[in-house]
């Protein structure tokens, strides 16, 4: 019941912030901000520079908010805008670049360790190359095709599987250092 | 620790992750918002304003085909008689 009241009033909230009542898009901003700037800050590793990107995804998104249609969740449909905002900004500073190398397959070694916390994933993931990074989250964590990667970031579906396994394989290599760092390999 | 557990983690725990913005971080949005509003008012001015000029320059054409193509021709544009040869 309570869910059913909580939709009903996200869709009058929607259509509220669509027709740029203030206190409706303050209600919606601070709903989603802090999930929206943990999305920028998987991609953007100042957080600073992170919120800035969340606070211009978040003006395309009052901007927009008549195109929504409420036919999917709208925390889905502001992730989206949030990527696009953080791929634009990093490809504008230049950022985005993808190492190409030889790509084979070889069996990734599997070790066993302890539960991490976001932080030290987030720490981690932030140690990956920009394009390794990018394709990762995109795919790991955001649940991108690489059909839809490929689009996005503007390279191909070939790179962007390359791109994934080699994220993989990197972060592999450091769970197994840090798991023999805490002896539990 | 397996990779696929740690992916398992990461998007669990990611997704779930919220990071509070700064403090005044509405105000700065709201800041945004303002101007660009703003903005899409000036742009509507301005597109009302080309239209209206369209609109005008084109009812002043039609206007001059409609002189051009009717055999009326208005009474004012004919040289008057003068009130002598009335009779």
């Amino acid at each position: 019941m309570k869910v059913i009241q909580l939709f009903k009033n996200e869709k009058l909230l929607i259509k509220r912030a669509a027709n740029q009542n203030r206190e409706a898009q303050r209600q919606l901003y601070e709903e989603h901000s802090g999930k929206m700037l943990s999305v920028c800050r998987q991609y953007i590793k100042d957080l600073q520079q992170a919120e800035e990107v969340m606070l211009s995804g978040f003006l395309k998104v009052f901007l927009h908010l008549k195109n929504f249609k409420n036919e999917g969740s709208f925390e889905g449909w502001i992730r989206r805008i949030m990527v696009r905002e953080c791929i634009s900004f990093l490809r504008s500073n230049k950022k985005l670049e993808f190492l190409e190398d030889e790509f084979s397959q070889p069996e990734i070694p599997e070790t066993v360790s302890s539960d991490l916390s976001a932080e030290e994933i987030q720490t981690l993931i932030d140690e990956l190359p920009e394009g390794y990074r990018m394709v990762f989250i995109m795919y790991a964590i955001e649940g991108y095709k690489h059909s839809e990667i490929a689009e996005l970031l503007k390279i191909t579906e070939g790179t962007s599987k390359s791109q994934l396994f080699k994220a993989r394989k990197m972060l592999q290599e450091k769970l197994i250092a840090q798991n023999t760092a805490y002896g539990t390999t | 620790m397996a990779l696929h557990r740690f992916e398992e983690q990461a998007e669990r725990k990611l997704r779930e992750r919220q990071i509070a913005p700064s403090a005044g971080s509405w105000e700065k949005l709201e800041d945004k918002l303002g101007k660009d509003e703003g903005l899409q008012t000036i742009n509507k001015m301005v597109d009302d304003s080309i239209k209206t000029e369209e609109a005008s320059k084109l009812d002043k054409a039609a206007t001059r085909n409609l002189k051009k193509h009717t055999k009326f021709k208005p009474k004012q544009n004919r040289p008057s008689r003068g009130p002598g040869l009335k009779s």
